[in-house]
């Protein structure tokens, strides 16, 4: 019993997983309920289901616009992010029993990804995001992504027979090798014959897809060198044992395949498939809303293909407004955080424009449409980034890069010899040739790279930094230049008070907090957490202005808070319109932010690009010490994205609609939790914890670019070594071939060995 | 050695067995997910906690 109370301070209550100090108790949300309701916590209560739903997902209840969502057997998938252990999977495969509307949930851990079936598939959302999930609906998957899915199933067949195929040539070889002669010996050659067959036309056809691909493409591939080897390899094999000589390759030609089929698989498994699939689709396209009609008062649900320009429509409080238009409310309060960048909320009155992705913090809102879909601002920016992305992949890596000018120097080398040595006798200026090529085919660094990449990838996620594709993490290695949002980003969504003008007497504290209270607005929040819970006192004609402020009047004296000027962080406590003190309000940096862009101000330049007005932002450079030329406030959508493509080597990093232009066009781009999904979707890297420690994953970046260039190092020395000696006919082809696996295995032995060290100490 | 007439095709059957076994496992999806059966195992102790509380009350 001791033990178990000592326990309790470091581990998960639950499951008994090591804690991180910021945690408390549980490791993740699914252990909290699952306790809460084993043990039948009297404080249980699932927490507002707003707070975590990012978009309005009514639509997937509408069989005309969710069709894009459901799959054929009425399945809908959910990535849903903040899955830790067991209990996650139990609270979530358990949502049946939290409702009937759900009929069946199952947890897929490795991909994060829930499949639902069900009634209603909002509430499956609901209750997620009630549970402490974050859920993000996944489109059903289209033709190139299903083949996609496809080939990497197809993949693991390939390795089978490879795996089948090369365990049998290698002991039939090795039989040869320690003498077997006579019939038996021809015999061993052509099973052997039989065996390559299909790792050479089955198994090896990724390589040659490939490398045709990167033929018509005209880019680099480390493909190349591959497919060379193994169809020389195979070709003058079989030339050797039409000649009756026991010169052949097939042994080592299929180790080679079947490790690199691994490396490739291992790879595309731990990259952020679900992610990377372009399933994350914004909301605006599939949209369900409530038309209104003017004269009765009353709303209807519909599809937002049935709504044209200057139909009415109903916006609710914490939804985002789907369409642009015309505020026919007298009077509205927006957030628009997540599509400008500003922090302070805004009132628009009736007429006033107003933009798809702001999200309604008053009660109700009429709006006239004037633009919808993709024609909204918000559409239009999506639009151009989706064209940005499309052109943006398949970027190649730079080990492939140098893998095959490797290749070109050792096939010239080759041809060369060929050439040189066949003056003199054909045949051993065939096997000096093939043992140079299959020496200093550069193999290990094909199966090396991906390995390390794959590990670190892995490593990655545990840290809460979820990496999209490969190329991005070694993209990482050439960032000079950090740049930032503000709103949501650096900064916590909600803002606090930072100053006032003077020392508050307990009498204002307690009218502040019972003035503020009763509203509901984010400033009116703000005021009654800073000055905490107080008295109640008695105040009469309570009035609460939409966009002003609040009044009252106690022991008859008229009390206002209300801004002072319009478009300001500066709220003004009036006795009888006679100013007391100003209260100074801003927004509330993320917890052990400074702390965190210690290390990455030494190494980095870093730059804040804000859609937020000038003083704010300066404010909060000025507070984590970024110098002002640096900074940049007031920007457009566009405007950050011409910043971000005039920097070298730029990593960016984001959370809302306005940034996902400039994620689009940098190096590397960062979303951060609680991002957008069009922001998410634009990302080759999304953080799932709540900090942002990039020092980390810099650092690990760092440390890998390095083990690669050894890599590469160790390679060359060895290859040019070893390929010389090779040349001179000092290594005879079948030493070669036992060399080239001996190697590969100390390489791995090697990289796996640094890795984990590195890991340590990073 | 004659009896390697025997022993090798046999071999090769055997092998061949397994591998077809393997690719109709991963056909069905036993390798789609490599993390969650690992914790589903576990899951029925929970439900059992669960009951034995909820009979005691």
């Amino acid at each position: 019993m001791l033990k178990a109370q000592v326990l309790e301070s470091t581990n998960c209550k639950q499951c008994n997983e090591a804690l991180s100090p910021k945690q408390k108790d549980f490791c993740c949300w699914g252990c909290k309920t699952v306790y809460q309701i084993i043990h039948q916590d009297p404080n249980f209560e699932l927490i507002n289901p707003s707070q975590n739903l990012k978009e309005n997902y009514q639509f997937l209840d509408d069989p005309h616009s969710n069709k894009n969502y459901i799959n054929s057997s009425g399945e809908l998938r959910i990535y849903v992010e903040g899955i830790q252990c067991t209990s996650c999977l139990w609270i979530i495969e358990s949502l049946p029993e939290f409702s009937k509307d759900i009929y069946s949930s199952v947890l897929d851990m490795s991909q994060n990804v829930v499949t639902v079936k069900a009634k209603s598939y909002y509430k499956a959302l609901q209750l997620l995001a009630a549970l402490g999930y974050s859920p993000r609906p996944l489109k059903i998957e289209d033709k190139a992504e299903k083949l996609l899915l496809k080939s990497q199933k197809k993949l693991l067949y390939k390795i089978a027979v490879a795996a089948f195929c090369g365990g049998n040539i290698m002991l039939l070889s090795s039989s040869i090798y320690f003498g077997v002669e006579g019939t038996l010996l021809r015999v061993f050659e052509v099973l052997s014959f039989i065996f390559a067959l299909p790792v050479v036309t089955y198994s090896s056809t990724p390589f040659y897809l490939n490398f045709y691909r990167s033929l018509v493409l005209k880019r680099a591939s480390i493909d190349a060198p591959i497919v060379v080897a193994i169809v020389f390899g195979f070709l003058l094999s079989s030339w050797n044992l039409l000649l009756e000589s026991t010169h052949h390759y097939y042994d080592s030609l299929s180790a080679l395949v079947f490790l690199l089929l691994v490396s490739r698989y291992v790879l595309n498994r731990t990259q952020q498939g679900v992610l990377k699939l372009n399933l994350l689709e914004n909301f605006i396209k599939d949209q369900r809303l409530r038309k209104y009609d003017p004269s009765t008062e009353k709303w209807t649900w519909v599809s937002n293909k049935l709504i044209s320009k200057d139909d009415f429509i109903v916006v609710h409080a914490n939804e985002k407004l789907p369409v642009d238009g015309q505020v026919e409310s007298d009077s509205i309060s927006v957030n628009p955080a997540l599509l400008t960048g500003e922090s302070l909320p805004k009132t628009l009155i009736k007429k006033d424009l107003c933009f798809a992705g702001t999200s309604l913090l008053s009660e109700k809102a009429v709006i006239k449409v004037s633009r919808m879909g993709s024609q909204t601002r918000l559409g239009k920016t999506l639009k151009q980034v989706e064209k940005q992305l499309y052109s943006k992949t398949n970027l190649s890596l730079k080990t492939d890069r140098w893998a095959q000018k490797f290749t070109y120097f050792i096939l010239f080398l080759g041809a060369l010899s060929f050439l040189g040595f066949s003056f003199i006798n054909t045949q051993i200026a065939l096997e000096r040739t093939l043992a140079l090529i299959i020496i200093a085919c550069p193999c290990t660094l094909a199966f090396i790279s991906p390995l390390l990449q794959s590990l670190s990838i892995k490593w990655a996620a545990r840290s809460g930094f979820l990496i999209k594709s490969a190329s991005a993490f070694e993209k990482l290695e050439n960032i000079n230049n950090i740049v930032f949002d503000k709103t949501g980003t650096l900064t916590k969504a909600n803002f606090k008070v930072i100053s006032t003008s003077r020392d508050l007497t307990e009498l204002e504290k307690q009218l502040i907090f019972n003035l503020e209270r009763p509203s509901d607005h984010p400033v009116a929040k703000a005021l009654v957490q800073y000055v905490g819970p107080q008295n109640i006192i008695q105040i009469i004609d309570f009035k609460e202005t939409m966009g002003e402020g609040v009044s009252g009047i106690f022991n008859s004296q008229n009390i206002k808070i209300k801004k002072i000027m319009s478009d300001s962080h500066s709220i003004g406590f009036f006795k009888n319109d006679i100013l007391e003190f100003t209260i100074e309000l801003g927004d509330e940096l993320k917890d052990n932010l400074k702390q965190q862009l210690v290390w990455l101000k030494k190494h980095y330049n870093l730059h804040i690009l804000s859609g937020d007005r000038h003083h704010i932002v300066e404010r909060l450079a000025d507070q984590i010490e970024i110098p002002a030329s640096n900074i940049h406030a007031n920007l457009l959508p566009e405007q950050k994205q011409k910043i971000v493509q005039s920097l070298d080597g730029v990593m960016m990093v984001g959370d809302g609609a306005n940034d996902t232009l400039a994620l689009a066009y940098s190096d590397v781009s960062v979303a951060v939790n609680a991002a957008v999904d069009s922001a998410v979707q634009a990302s080759d890297i999304y953080i799932n914890k709540d900090n942002l420690q990039l020092e980390k994953l810099m650092k690990m970046s760092n440390y890998v670019a390095k083990l690669v260039k050894t890599n590469l190092l160790i390679s060359f020395v060895y290859n040019v070594s070893l390929g010389s000696l090779a040349l001179m006919g000092f290594i005879h082809p079948l030493w070669a071939a036992i060399i080239m696996p001996i190697n590969t295995i100390l390489v791995l032995g090697f990289n796996i060995l640094m890795f984990y060290k590195g890991r340590k100490t990073q | 050695m004659n009896i390697l007439v025997i022993v090798i095709p046999l071999a090769v059957i055997i092998g061949l067995l397994f591998v077809t076994g393997f690719i109709w496992a991963a056909k069905k999806g036993q390798f789609d997910d490599l993390v969650s059966p690992a914790h589903r195992i576990l899951l029925d102790d929970l439900k059992e906690n669960k009951n034995k509380k909820g009979n005691k009350k």
